[in-house]
């Protein structure tokens, strides 16, 4: 799954390494709030562990291709997300240094399909669920939990991996196709590492249960920093990703245009239509995703940051609303 | 994992340069250096094959002048040359555009797909000869050094450091398990897959049990994780003009070709 630096442009490689260098940035913070000096030899060999696995390909049996694990949800279940998606970006650093595996500029593409997907995404959404409310569980629910999670982490990444590649437009391969060619075969290596996974972790359970992930992990995400990190986010996607959109029309767009010839289904002439699309025309202060009157290269970043906001606000003043109502009435049931 | 991982092996790596002036250069002018050609070299268009291939010429014509060898460079980019073909060669069939070779009205027309993949593979030649050069200049200290001063928090560049010399751990370890294995089980030739897991698992906690006693070993030896690391010499200002003034070469060459 290691991209070269070939196959990104410089925008898409930036973008991905301002992204990276953020999770990155949140990970120091987080392993220096709840720093441990004993927590650092584990870290180095579960770095080492994960390395030498990624050396080890295995065959996926009818597709004539190989694959090797990611490694992500090991490390995350080992020393906790941040821990290990530090640990990724050393294990990244040197075999894009030293063998040659994954690009400079590419390295933070590689995070993210790497780190961010096993780290963060598959372990915080499927991993820790699925082993939620267990105090002891069994080792059919690891390496369930555990298969989940690879698998996921490992379809996100190859995801991740087609849509960076076709933004940078380097390959002609349509995005139907290169999803199909990508998907299944990372379904089979997420399966195998699933298995791998599951099997490491019980053994290293049943001997030494120290190293339960969820017993090492102390950090406590506080609610602010959650939505400080959703904002950063939220504002990257809408400000920086938006740029990179494409200018054509969508599948509905473009099955509409098939359908009425034309290019646009003509408006219906009754009065309920025209009362509609005049508000539609007065609510509609950046239509198209761009400044009115204005063709400038930004208007898209700038029509994205304030959609996010303008969401953002709905959802708070929706939010504020429903908590008032629920303590009212807790009150009233009081009284 | 045929590789033999001992302790100093990523010193290996990056010290086939020749003592000569690229190797006092300061470490984050290297790594700032090669970065903005990753950047140049890539922003080139899918059918800019003339600007791409002179520009993957550059890092073998380093290579050659501060001695680290052309040959050890293309061996190096060869390993990394079968993912981007798998990536590459749909473009011959994809791409039937007929793209004129050069801008003069008679010049040669050829597949689109044919120059999509040869820029793509000049790419490669060019990024992958370039990183591989800067290790090759430049020691595993003078990387940390280099990383430090170009910011990368400390308990990151400690994690890269550890992570090298613990690497030598496990591979030893996995070695001698090997070996006790096969000595139990003199007749069997291939492990059986229901034993890959204990065996990852002790290997695992092998390794770990070894590594904590390195770690307190360096402890005894007033080694302290939370103590910033060593910064390196910063770049002079001879250095930083000198290496400015390549890149400004290396631009103008960019926005000219």
């Amino acid at each position: 799954m290691h991209m070269a630096d070939a196959l990104l442009s410089p925008a898409v490689g930036g973008v991905m390494w301002m992204i990276s260098g953020g999770t990155v940035a949140y990970s120091v913070r987080e392993v220096r709030k709840n720093f441990s000096e004993k927590r650092i030899p584990l870290m180095g060999v579960s770095g080492a562990f994960v390395f030498a696995a990624q050396m080890v390909n295995f065959a996926i049996p009818g597709t004539g291709s190989s694959g090797h694990i990611a490694g992500g949800v090991l490390l995350a279940a080992l020393l906790g997300p941040a821990p290990g998606f530090l640990t990724m970006a050393s294990v990244l650093l040197i075999q894009a240094l030293f063998f040659a595996d994954g690009g400079l500029l590419a390295l933070g593409g590689n995070l993210f399909n790497m780190g961010f997907a096993g780290c963060f995404f598959a372990y915080l959404l499927l991993f820790r669920p699925l082993l939620v409310g267990a105090k002891e569980p069994s080792r059919a629910r690891i390496v369930i939990a555990s298969v989940a999670a690879c698998v996921g982490s490992m379809e996100f990444g190859a995801f991740c991996v087609t849509i960076e590649t076709l933004l940078s437009g380097v390959t002609s391969l349509p995005f139907g196709a290169f999803v199909a060619a990508m998907l299944p075969i990372h379904l089979a290596i997420g399966i195998g590492e699933g298995l791998a996974t599951g099997a490491v972790l019980c053994f290293v359970r049943r001997n030494l249960p120290r190293y339960e992930a969820s017993r090492l992990e102390r950090s406590e995400h506080r609610g602010t920093e959650l939505v400080l990190t959703f904002a950063v986010a939220a504002l990257v996607a809408a400000g920086g990703l938006s740029l990179l959109a494409s200018s054509r029309p969508d599948g509905l767009e473009w099955s509409i245009g098939k359908v009425a010839e034309g290019g646009e289904i003509a408006a219906g002439e009754s009065a309920i239509h025209a009362f509609w699309e005049r508000c539609a025309t007065f609510f509609a202060v950046l239509p198209d995703y761009a400044i009115p009157g204005r063709d400038c290269w930004w208007g898209s970043a700038f029509a994205g940051i304030v959609g996010a906001s303008i969401c953002a606000l709905f959802t708070v003043v929706a939010a504020w609303v429903l908590i008032r109502r629920r303590r009212h009435r807790q009150v009233d049931s009081q009284i | 994992m045929n590789r033999d991982f001992s302790a100093g092996v990523l010193d290996e790596l990056s010290s086939f340069a020749e003592e000569g002036k690229a190797q006092e250069v300061a470490p984050q002018i290297k790594v700032a250096w090669t970065a903005g050609y990753l950047l140049l070299t890539v922003s080139f268009g899918r059918y800019d094959w003339i600007g791409t291939f002179v520009f993957a010429v550059i890092p073998y014509f380093f290579a050659a002048v501060t001695g680290v060898g052309i040959g050890r460079l293309v061996r190096n980019v060869a390993r990394a040359l079968p993912f981007v073909c798998c990536a590459g060669i749909g473009e011959l069939f994809l791409d039937r555009a007929s793209i004129a070779l050069w801008n003069a009205p008679d010049g040669w027309r050829i597949s689109g797909g044919v120059i999509a993949f040869a820029v793509l593979l000049a790419k490669t030649f060019g990024t992958v000869g370039a990183v591989m050069l800067l290790t090759a200049n430049l020691s595993f200290a003078g990387l940390a050094d280099a990383l430090v001063r170009l910011g990368i928090p400390c308990i990151l560049v400690l994690q890269i450091q550890l992570l090298c010399r613990y690497l030598d751990l496990a591979v030893s370890q996995f070695s001698r398990m090997m070996q006790a294995y096969h000595l139990r089980n003199p007749r069997c030739r291939r492990i059986p897959v229901k034993d890959f897991g204990m065996l990852a698992g002790q290997l695992f906690l092998r390794t770990n049990e070894r590594a904590e006693g390195i770690y307190a070993a360096m402890q005894c030896r007033l080694f302290h994780a939370g103590r910033g690391l060593s910064r390196g010499r910063a770049g002079t200002m001879r250095e930083w003009l000198g290496a400015g003034m390549l890149f400004l070469v290396l631009a103008a060459g960019r926005w000219w070709l």
